[in-house]
């Protein structure tokens, strides 16, 4: 994901210093990995020079920097187009689980405990998902409802496998 | 503590076996979720536990009481106190509004009229349909009858919940909803619930999963 | 058209398709359609019934003392009726008194001298162990078998004995058997065929009513097909005619069926009694027209069911919606007919008071039928409305309440069809309570078990005396009393005087006479009635019996000298004239009756019958009464009907309380889950077949208040219309009621079965 589309989405609401915009994307999109002061500065800083987003004066504060951003018509349009344009399905087709199974099965090991491991790693992330959803708000149950519905996927395949064990093994094997 | 305790438990349908040595046990307060593929055995397996089908093999007690022992009258009571049920669809009777459908376990258990329907009435508004209070089951959305359905469940306030598939016939966000209320009450009173489900996002509102596959149970082991 | 013969076609198509499901509401359709279209035809034969046993009651009918026919031979005839453990025996003796005589109907020829032809029911009475006595009675050589000609039905005792002593004389001569000059003999009166067409209407219609309602069986069933015809893109028309050949297909099933069950009836018909009735099987049949009516009637009714029904709903592709809320019934258009019939009825005030008037029979009719076949229409809004209103109660009742407020209809309709039969069963009751009051006023018989009455005739008169010693010896005969009489009529007299004969014996030891020898004669003057008695020497006139009771004047005869006496008390002064045996001379036999009174042992069952039988040997002179029926009872004729009305409302009854529990049964089915899980969620069995009970009875029990609403103000408005005392039939109607109630256990009753299956775990399977 490109974090200059995501802080020209941000501005977009209106102009603000770097420490907001840090902060804006910390709460919604940074849970897991919040960003570095450096990385937004350097960010606006390419913005700026592309001239997608101008300097909005400086403000008198306690914050280390007191320079406010906001957003030019061309950073608007660079944001339309970035939305519009849709994201390449990824269709994950050699990930580590798959390769793991295969593994298994090829090394003469029990794949089924290694789907069973895997099932519960994924349903205690999932309840774990579910519990910060039930208390968090709408940013909250939206990205946790991204999270769960990719790890739903990975279990009902954990558990379409499974069941497919014995095909498996048999193709594999030969 | 345990509430529940399921051993061994065999059921065939003539020829057809369900359950082949499942078992399961829950604790007060305690949600379990009971997955597995369809005709796997996990609504066998939830009657058995609820006392609604005698098992040809294996125990159920629940408080030390061996459901076994118990008359067909017997076990009809202890659902009636005891339990609560919530299904996938159809469980409203249809010709009740929706606020006699909540009352009418507690006007089983010999409630008044008037007090079975003032309790009723907190209960939809615990689970936020008081306003299909005097609609038909009929004229509501699925969440709402799921939700009243849920409200009814609770209103005697049962120790176990049983909900087979509470959310099979909802999309995601009427689902959610339901799930969100359903357990945000059960947590708050403490009841324990036996939820079947095949959705792993509807099971991860559970404490804890049995998976049953080909008619055994099996718990599912923690990572870590 | 080619295209709707098409979508007729996939209607039958899917009623006759395969599957155990679609086999098993064919068949239970099959079924209920049968039974009712059996019934139909049944009662569509009442009408060939009555006036087949007419025509030949009518071939039989004779009358005495006709005119001579030239060139045709008289048959002489004696008609001995008997009694025989409460049966009537008929019969009679003759003898041909020519080649060309008369032959009785149903018979070959005139059976001779000592030769008897019976009724093959009297020929199984006399061969079986209790015949005994009977064939004390003929011992004649049976030579032949009564023919249906000659008999009313299977069950008519009936015999026609051949005997040459029978005296050959005008009064016991007939030239002709049938109707005399075209007079109908036969006693069906207007009004009586006015109560036969209302049991008709009354029973007939809620059997249709019910083979219509047995052709919607499995509706949910059917819809659900339906709603898959449209998904694959049937329109909304197309599934009319579709559903049309579905209910045509399934009725012309039940029309099959329901013709086997009726040839299967018709087949037992003559081995069963109902009501001391019993019918040939020949008689049993419809004509044509009715049957052409039944065979289109049940078909275009099924189907404007089947459309109607479909009304209410919308078969969409993905399903069948009912409206959630139909409008409430309106009621203006649902009372009409009721007001007009009790309109006509009103009108009809004494119109029916001179029993044999014809006039204004089909207004009344049509009264009568516009009133009953109202309530079928009014009851849906009675139940509507009186159940809209109900709050509360414990929950089984809340439970059916509000089931029934959801959908009244269909259980309304059902009951309708019993409405129509309690409010014509009590109607009925009450009109013939009516008569029933009416006919009171005549004088009460009381039976008396103790008494025979045998009269003698012909020659044997002569020896009554030693007949009466012959039953004295039989056993459980307490006493015997023997009478000999005739009468004499003094010229230019018009009143006869009875002259008793009795033995010295009686006349020495019962009256005042001191001094009797045989040969002597005594009169008891000094009643009224004086003037009829002749002068000794006076040449007076003999009086005949005749086969009607009648007198006619024969030879001379000249009164002996007569010894006065004081009138004695007790039954030896019933006749002013008295003579001993060896005074009788020169009066014929003919002229004279002689009679036993037998008083017998009650306790002793077979002495009335032993006494008879003692005399068996006499023929045609003897004939024996016992008084323990009444011979004339003037009710007889209304309490046939009141049987056959009674059995007709039996059956319809019954054929409704199988249409309850089939509807009933399917109701569980529709129902399984909500019921299923009700008792997954631990609602006691009880509690749910007590709401069933409920939403059986509740509107059975309206149904049955507006039945005696309804049935005894007909009942009263046709009491008004025949002048007659108005009375209603309190103990009739709690009897149909408390029937209705026990009809709505058994029904309730018979479907716990299916209860506890739909209330298992199975209920709870996802379909």
């Amino acid at each position: 994901m490109s974090l200059g589309h995501a802080l020209l989405g941000l501005l977009e609401r209106g102009p603000g210093h770097g420490y907001d915009l840090k902060k804006a994307y910390d709460d919604r999109f940074g849970q897991d990995r919040p960003l570095h002061y450096g990385q937004v500065y350097t960010t606006l800083s390419r913005l700026l020079r592309n001239g997608l987003v101008q300097e909005a004066g400086v403000e008198a504060g306690a914050g280390p920097e007191r320079k406010r951003y906001a957003i030019t018509d061309a950073g608007v349009t660079d944001v339309e187009t970035w939305l519009a344009t849709p994201e390449k399905p990824e269709p994950y087709l050699q990930n580590t689980l798959y390769t793991k199974v295969v593994l298994a099965l090829l090394s003469g090991r029990a794949a089924a405990g290694v789907l069973d491991s895997q099932r519960a790693a994924h349903l205690d992330a999932m309840r774990v998902l579910t519990r910060r959803k039930t208390d968090g708000d709408l940013a909250d149950q939206l990205i946790c409802d991204y999270a769960l519905f990719h790890l739903e996927a990975d279990l009902r395949w954990l558990e379409l496998t499974a069941d497919r064990l014995d095909q498996l093994a048999e193709r594999i094997g030969r | 503590m345990t509430l529940l305790v399921a051993e061994d438990l065999h059921k065939a349908f003539g020829p057809t076996p369900a359950l082949v040595g499942a078992g399961l046990s829950i604790g007060a307060g305690e949600i379990v979720a009971i997955m597995g593929p369809s005709g796997s055995g996990k609504s066998t397996l939830l009657h058995c536990l609820a006392g609604i089908l005698r098992p040809d093999r294996g125990t159920v007690r629940y408080q030390d009481v061996d459901l076994g022992s118990l008359s067909d009258g017997k076990r009809s009571e202890l659902r009636r106190t005891e339990f609560g049920f919530v299904f996938q669809f159809g469980q409203l009777v249809p010709e009740l509004t929706c606020l006699e459908n909540v009352a009418l376990p507690l006007r089983l258990a010999g409630l008044k009229r008037r007090d079975a329907e003032s309790r009723a009435v907190e209960g939809l508004a615990r689970l936020e349909v008081a306003d299909v209070a005097g609609k038909r089951p009929g004229e509501t959305s699925g969440g709402q009858g799921q939700r009243v359905a849920v409200a009814r469940a609770l209103v005697t306030s049962p120790k176990v919940i049983f909900a087979d598939e509470p959310t099979g016939a909802l999309d995601s966000l009427n689902g959610e909803r339901v799930m969100t209320l359903f357990l945000g009450a059960v947590r708050a009173s403490g009841t324990a619930v036996v939820l079947v489900t095949h959705e792993p996002r509807v099971a991860a509102y559970a404490d804890r999963e049995v998976v049953v596959r080909d008619g055994r149970s099996r718990e599912v082991e923690r990572a870590g | 058209m080619r295209l709707w013969l098409n979508d007729l076609g996939i209607g039958v198509r899917i009623a006759l398709g395969g599957g155990r499901a679609s086999w098993r509401r064919l068949v239970l359709t099959g079924v209920g359609v049968g039974l009712g279209v059996a019934v139909l035809l049944v009662g569509a034969s009442a009408p060939t019934v009555v006036t087949e046993r007419q025509i030949r009651a009518d071939l039989s009918a004779v009358r005495a003392g006709e005119d001579p026919i030239p060139g045709v031979d008289p048959l002489y005839r004696v008609y001995r009726p008997e009694q025989y453990r409460g049966n009537q025996v008929m019969g009679s003796y003759v003898v041909a008194g020519g080649p060309n005589a008369p032959v009785p109907p149903g018979l070959q020829r005139i059976p001779g001298d000592g030769e008897i032809v019976l009724s093959p029911a009297l020929a199984e009475l006399m061969a079986s162990p209790e015949g005994e006595l009977l064939r004390r009675l003929f011992p004649q050589r049976v030579v032949g078998t009564i023919g249906k000609d000659g008999l009313v039905g299977p069950n008519h005792l009936l015999y026609i004995a051949g005997d040459s002593s029978i005296p050959r004389m005008a009064d016991t001569a007939y030239y002709r058997f049938g109707r005399y000059n075209g007079v109908p003999l036969s006693s069906l009166t207007s009004a009586n065929l006015l109560l036969l067409a209302l049991g008709v209407v009354v029973l007939l219609f809620p059997v249709l009513l019910f083979t219509v309602v047995s052709t919607r069986l499995g509706g949910p069933e059917r819809e659900r097909r339906l709603a898959a015809l449209r998904l694959i893109g049937a329109g909304p028309w197309q599934v009319r005619r579709i559903a049309t050949g579905d209910a045509l297909a399934s009725s012309v099933v039940g029309l099959v069926l329901g013709a086997g069950f009726f040839l299967l009836v018709r087949a037992f018909v003559e081995h069963v009694e109902l009501f001391e009735l019993r019918i040939f099987s020949s008689d049993l049949t419809p004509s044509v027209g009715y049957v052409a009516l039944v065979a289109v009637l049940v078909p275009v009714l099924s189907v404007l069911a089947a459309l109607a029904t479909m009304r209410g709903t919308t078969v969409d592709p993905l399903g069948v919606a009912r409206r959630a809320k139909p409008p409430a019934r309106r009621l203006w258009w649902r009372v009409v007919p009721v007001l007009v019939g009790v309109a006509v009825l009103a009108t009809r005030e004494r119109s029916l008071a001179d029993w044999h008037g014809s006039q204004g029979r089909a207004l009344l009719l049509g009264g009568i039928a516009l009133l009953l076949l109202g309530i079928p229409l009014l009851l849906p809004w009675v139940v509507e409305r009186s159940v809209g209103r109900v709050r509360g109660g414990p929950p089984s009742w809340q439970l059916a309440v509000r089931g029934l407020q959801m959908d009244s209809g269909s259980a309304a309709r059902v009951v309708g069809g019993v409405a129509v039969v309690l409010a014509g069963g009590i109607a009925l009751q009450t009109v013939l309570l009516g008569t029933e009051t009416e006919v009171k006023s005549w004088p009460p018989f009381a039976p008396v078990t103790n008494q025979v009455d045998i009269t003698v005739l012909g020659d044997a008169v002569t020896r009554v005396d030693e007949l009466a010693d012959r039953v004295r010896g039989v056993d459980g005969v307490v006493s015997v009393s023997w009478q000999r009489s005739f009468g004499l009529l003094r010229k230019g007299g018009d009143r006869p005087v009875e002259v008793g004969v009795e033995s010295c014996d009686v006349l020495l030891r019962g009256t005042g006479i001191t001094s009797c020898r045989d040969g002597d004669a005594f009169v008891f003057r000094g009643s009224p009635d004086d003037s009829v008695i002749p002068e000794p020497g006076e040449v007076v006139l003999q009086q005949r019996y005749t086969q009607l009771g009648r007198m006619s004047t024969g030879a001379e005869w000249t009164v002996p000298a007569l010894t006065a006496a004081d009138r004695p008390d007790g039954q030896l002064g019933y006749h002013p004239v008295v003579l001993t045996p060896g005074a009788v001379r020169g009066v014929g036999v003919e002229s004279q009756i002689g009679g036993l009174r037998v008083l017998v042992d009650p306790a002793v069952p077979t002495a009335a019958r032993n006494a008879r039988a003692a005399l068996g040997d006499l023929g045609w002179q003897a004939t024996g009464l016992a008084f323990d029926q009444d011979p004339g009872d003037p009710t007889a004729e209304y309490r046939t009907f009141r049987r056959l009305l009674l059995g007709g409302t039996l059956v319809t009854v019954l054929l409704a309380g199988v249409s309850l529990l089939v509807l009933a049964l399917e109701e569980v089915r529709a129902r399984r889950r909500p019921l299923a899980v009700l008792a997954a969620g631990g609602v006691p069995r009880g509690t749910v077949v007590r709401s069933l009970l409920w939403r059986n009875a509740v509107p059975l029990l309206l149904a049955v208040v507006v039945a005696v609403v309804t049935g005894a103000g007909l009942g009263l408005l046709l009491l008004r219309s025949s002048a007659r005392p108005l009375v209603l039939d309190y103990a009739g109607m709690g009897v149909l009621s408390a029937g209705a109630v026990v009809m709505v256990l058994l029904v309730t009753l018979c479907t716990l079965p299916a209860v506890r299956r739909a209330t298992g775990a199975t209920g709870l399977r996802v379909e």
